[in-house]
């Protein structure tokens, strides 16, 4: 019995170590590793090009945050301001990789953060962030949800000027 | 002795019970990771200046004015949309997401490659149309601008839109 009553108490003990070491609903800063962790773009004389199609989150919830980092390089010979939007017209029900994913609400994509954008100077690359913040105590939109980020090179103001963009769909699948 | 044992399990159960949901939540952290794939366009136009136009003309360039050359990897999703919901300078127009011009109203077509008023599409500001919906890997395409002027104008101040062609993995 008293071997018993030992063992009972040394289990209650590692309990609460473990209890007590466990991390606070954590504002967690994305994991990634390798190619995968960032969205390369170039922006180019009449053209862009992306090095990633989409952004997948996972294991996302409320009070999460995740971030992904567009490092965008100007390969044009003039100064550039890129512009990262939210293209909100586009439906993730026409990607075909969207694995169930619904379009996300007018509320979802006001968790967007977008990056106040600046001058990239010819032959310079600059890391811009685009986060999601789910508010704390919200509940899930659904299991998985997907928009798009829309990258642009820089407009200027020629009359009926022609510019292209790229799109990056984040397909987000929550906990 | 028989208490004091009874009473630890029973404390061991209500902590289990207590941290199972808080260990629950920290399994697995928020993972994010961008999925390598290569989306390219580029378009051999940058300018197109319709010059002086009438009230309620339609002055257009070829259907194949411009070239969209796709260097993708990957099926895309291509819209073309405008930037603005105004025509800057001046008095400004408001841009017709139906192509219905108006006063100081104008609108918008572009047609892919083919014969104008032959599956045209409206190009809008808000939600705009796709151009060239699951557009297949390495395939470039052309396309040109039609524009439906007001039907009448307050002046005469030269006014100005950004057309964008956007690509996505599709």
């Amino acid at each position: 019995m008293k071997k018993l009553t030992l063992v009972a108490t040394s289990c209650l003990l590692l309990t609460m170590v473990l209890v007590s070491c466990t991390p606070e609903a954590p504002v967690t800063r994305p994991t990634s590793s390798g190619d995968s962790d960032v969205v390369l773009i170039r922006v180019k004389d009449g053209g862009i090009e992306s090095h990633s199609s989409e952004v997948v989150v996972r294991n996302f919830y409320a009070g999460a945050r995740a971030e992904m980092i567009y490092r965008i390089h100007n390969a044009t010979a003039r100064a550039i301001i890129p512009e990262i939007y939210i293209n909100s017209s586009a439906n993730v029900a026409d990607y075909s990789k969207a694995d169930g994913a619904v379009r996300a609400t007018p509320e979802v994509l006001s968790w967007i953060k977008l990056p106040v954008m600046e001058d990239i100077a010819p032959g310079e690359t600059k890391d811009f962030v685009v986060a999601i913040a789910m508010p704390k105590g919200v509940k899930k939109p659904a299991e998985k949800i997907g928009f798009q980020i829309g990258v642009a090179g820089g407009t200027n103001t020629l009359p009926a000027t022609v510019g292209v963009a790229v799109g990056t769909w984040w397909l987000i699948s929550m906990r | 002795m028989k208490k004091l044992f009874l009473s630890l399990v029973l404390g061991l159960l209500l902590v289990l019970v207590v941290a199972s949901p808080a260990l629950a939540l920290t399994t697995a952290d928020v993972a994010v990771t961008a999925t390598p794939a290569y989306v390219t366009i580029s378009c051999n136009q940058t300018v197109y200046n319709f010059a002086v136009v009438a009230a309620s003309s339609t002055p257009s360039t070829t259907t194949a004015w411009a070239t969209i050359t796709n260097g993708s990897t990957v099926q895309t999703d291509q819209t073309i949309g405008v930037t603005t919901a105004t025509w800057a300078g001046g008095v400004t127009w408001t841009h017709s997401d139906t192509n219905t011009p108006g006063e100081n109203t104008a609108g918008m077509v572009t047609n892919r490659g083919g014969t104008w008023g032959v599956s045209d599409v409206i190009i809008k500001y808000d939600t705009p149309n796709y151009i060239y919906e699951n557009c297949p890997a390495s395939t470039g395409y052309s396309f040109g601008l039609k524009l439906y002027a007001p039907t009448s104008f307050t002046d005469g101040v030269e006014k100005s839109i950004t057309v964008r062609v956007s690509a996505a993995a599709g």
